[in-house]
């Protein structure tokens, strides 16, 4: 095991099995605090089935998780408490307003409620809601369900961030907004981990890129000490080296 | 059949329309065939004696009203049906883009509509009609195309009153206000019966004045046997006129409609489901609630508040109820028959609606990874389904009270339990689904709904034996208990 005391996110060995098909097999992986770290990975390469069981969702076959040095089998509430999870398609309660929807997240993270009032206003704001306040979710596009979604999961201040396909969907403006909340909470010293299939996004937004390929991280560092596990030259781009890499390992 | 042709057009549509119904079960399908093959036999019974002949007096009234309430419900569904057909299934944007004519398209849809919309009074008129065939009424032949006519013009008038609603509410609206205006139809016009039936008991009027105005009513123009009103009854009969008539009026509505209908989608006047006829109104203030518990009960609650679909489903139930309150009210019984029949009520009404905050739960992610102990969770979602229905019982705790207090402590406590076994279950066995749909609860988990029913039945049975002093009532109350009990036992046992 690496350093894990300054770790954000600490997975040893960790397996789940779905009937005979081995999603994620004695996968490690250590993200420090501070990081945006993106998780690439061919389809049905393990990598939602990761993230759902690092946010609580899924239960491993075997394999310790630590949020925030927090074990999620030992601490499951403190190790919560520190984390966001934003699955790809979130799903939201149509016939609730978009305060009210945080209001009941801010409520789940038993957070002070005065801040979370302010705090959800401002999100609201920040994220080009409030006009929208008045309406229900279940009139809302994609985009704007995104949006609040990335709302509830930003109210309770989250150390670690995790983000399955968070700009699937969205339009060119939005997916820049987002981008930049990203940034943002990095540079605010949070840990932010995302799954994407844009790997022109990885490359611009993460300053590692992790790649995980049937159930394994084969691969993880930056782009330059990705191009260098791959043999690649230095003009490579993230897609020849991530074709490289998962083509090696037998995709 | 040639791709495109209006045949094949239809061939989709009505296959779409099979495939809805029998995707709900095939248990479902063969119960309701086998249920259309016995009734033959029934049938038989009855059309051996109801003839056009024998219909041609006062007799004409209740058949005829049979036919015109189960009309009204044809329309409500067919209503529904037309929103899901024009606004809701998504496909419209495709069929307008293709070559095929406009006006095929939606005449296509609109013969879905109708299959669809007739296919549950067919599924007793066919009988019938066939009986009386068999017993020498040629006549009746003419239930197939009158029955087609009926749903032609029924489909028309769901596609007329579906761009009517849809303009005034917009989409979504207008399918919940389908929905609830159907069971309020169909339950009202079965209450004005029950009510009129009722009232007249004890108006000190001798029988034989009574009886002196419902023939003076019978014998009236627009209630007699020649009433327009019963010539779809007389078309089913082959009564050449009504027939004719229903038959042109039927396509003919049918026709128009659709083809204005095409004409206002061709020039894309028609509203998407996610648009809304009045602005949204604005939320200014926020001032969020403290605790969990709270938290959770004031999202289901509101949650379940919102939803007129569900409030359709199932607190409109309880109006189908008060014609039954009539009835035991004037057989002297209503003190001891009541309170069971509520609590089978109040039971099935806590089942929908843990199940829909249980079960229905769509963020189960976020509830997933929050840090919140799920299990309390769900207790929490359990209560808030049990609030609105110990507010609909108080009413009833209060006329206990004020017309029989010895009795009111019994009902009380067995509301109680039949509320809280129905809440139990659904925690103990309730599987998330992720969607707010009380039509999967029916095919998700037939086992806890059958355990549910029992549960329910035992109970209510405890409480009217409680009610008349017998001892026996433990062994229902007994039976009830061990309805939850089993769904912890499943729970256990199968790891949830």
């Amino acid at each position: 095991m690496t350093d894990t005391t300054s770790a954000a996110l600490l997975i040893w060995k960790l397996s789940k099995r779905f009937g005979d098909t081995r999603a994620v097999d004695d996968l490690d992986l250590t993200i420090p605090r501070g990081e945006l770290r993106a998780l690439l990975g061919p389809n049905g390469a393990g990598k939602t089935t990761t993230l759902r069981i690092v946010a609580g969702l899924l239960k491993p076959d075997a394999g310790t998780v630590k949020i925030m040095g927090h074990d999620l089998a030992v601490e499951p509430m403190e190790a919560k408490r520190r984390l966001a999870f934003l699955p790809d398609d979130p799903l939201l309660y149509g016939k609730l307003y978009p305060l009210e929807y945080l209001e009941f997240v801010a409520g789940l993270w038993n957070i002070d409620m005065d801040q979370a009032a302010t705090r959800g206003k401002e999100l609201l704001r920040w994220l080009d809601l409030d006009s929208k306040g008045g309406e229900k979710i279940e009139g809302f596009s994609r985009g704007m369900r995104q949006k609040l979604a990335l709302a509830g999961a930003l109210i309770h201040e989250p150390d670690v961030m995790i983000l399955d396909e968070p700009l699937t969907g969205l339009d060119a403006a939005t997916a820049r907004q987002v981008k930049d909340l990203l940034l943002d909470r990095v540079r605010a010293g949070k840990t932010v981990i995302l799954t994407t299939h844009i790997l022109e996004v990885a490359e611009r937004l993460a300053e590692r890129i992790s790649i995980i390929n049937r159930g394994r991280v084969i691969a993880d560092g930056t782009l330059e000490e990705l191009r260098a596990s791959a043999n690649s030259s230095g003009a490579a781009t993230l897609e020849d080296v991530f074709l490289e890499l998962t083509r090696s390992t037998g995709n | 059949m040639r791709p495109g042709s209006p045949s094949w057009l239809l061939r989709h549509e009505l296959k779409l329309a099979w495939r809805g119904f029998s995707q709900t079960s095939l248990i479902f399908v063969i119960a309701v065939g086998f249920f259309w093959l016995v009734f033959h036999l029934a049938a038989y019974q009855l059309m051996r004696n109801l003839t056009l002949e024998a219909l041609d007096g006062p007799a004409i009234v209740v058949p005829g009203f049979i036919i015109l309430v189960g009309l009204t419900l044809v329309l409500s569904s067919a209503v529904i049906l037309a929103v899901n057909a024009l606004y809701d299934r998504g496909d419209l944007d495709l069929l307008i883009s293709s070559p095929l004519p406009a006006h095929t398209i939606f005449a296509a849809r609109g013969v879905g509509v109708a299959a669809s919309a007739i296919a549950l009074p067919a599924i007793f008129i066919t009988p019938l009609a066939h009986a009386g065939i068999f017993a020498g009424q040629w006549g009746l032949i003419a239930a197939y195309p009158t029955l087609a006519a009926i749903g032609l013009g029924i489909a028309g008038i769901a596609f007329a009153l579906t761009l009517q609603l849809v303009r005034w509410l917009g989409a979504r609206r207008a399918r919940v206000a389908a929905q609830i205006l159907g069971a309020v139809i169909g339950a009202a016009l079965f209450l004005g019966f029950q009510t009129v039936n009722f009232l007249s008991r004890d108006n000190g009027e001798p029988q034989v004045a009574q009886v002196n105005q419902l023939t003076e009513l019978v014998n009236s123009s627009w209630l007699g046997p020649d009433s327009l009103l019963w010539w779809p009854l007389r078309a089913l009969f082959g009564d050449p006129l009504p027939l004719a008539a229903v038959l042109v009026a039927g396509t003919g509505l049918f026709i128009v409609v659709i083809r204005s209908t095409s004409k206002v989608f061709v020039e894309g006047t028609q509203q998407s489901v996610t648009s809304r006829a009045r602005p949204a109104r604005t939320v200014e203030t926020a001032k969020f609630q403290r605790g969990l518990a709270r938290n959770i009960l004031r999202k289901e609650l509101r949650l379940i508040a919102r939803d007129p679909n569900l409030i359709a489903n199932t607190l409109l139930q309880g109006l189908y109820l008060v014609p039954i309150f009539f009835i035991l009210l004037r057989n002297g019984q209503v003190l001891l028959t009541m309170a069971p029949a509520l609590l089978l009520l109040f039971s099935n009404l806590t089942g929908n609606l843990a199940w829909i905050t249980i079960a229905g739960e769509e963020a189960l992610d976020l509830i997933g990874s929050a840090p919140v102990n799920r299990n309390g969770v769900r207790w929490l979602k359990a209560l808030a389904a049990v609030l609105p229905v110990a507010v609909l019982a108080v009413p009833f705790v209060v006329f206990y009270l004020l017309r029989a207090p010895l009795l009111a402590p019994v009902f009380i406590v067995f509301v109680v339990l039949a509320v809280s076994a129905s809440a139990v279950i659904q925690v103990w066995g309730g599987k998330p689904t992720g969607q707010r749909d009380l039509k999967l609860r029916q095919k998700q988990n037939v086992f806890l709904n059958i355990l549910e029913v029992f549960g329910a039945v035992a109970i209510a049975g405890a409480c009217y034996l409680a009610m008349i002093g017998s001892w026996w009532t433990l062994a229902p109350l007994a039976l009830g208990c061990v309805a939850p009990f089993v769904a912890w036992l499943r729970r256990r046992s199968v790891g949830m």
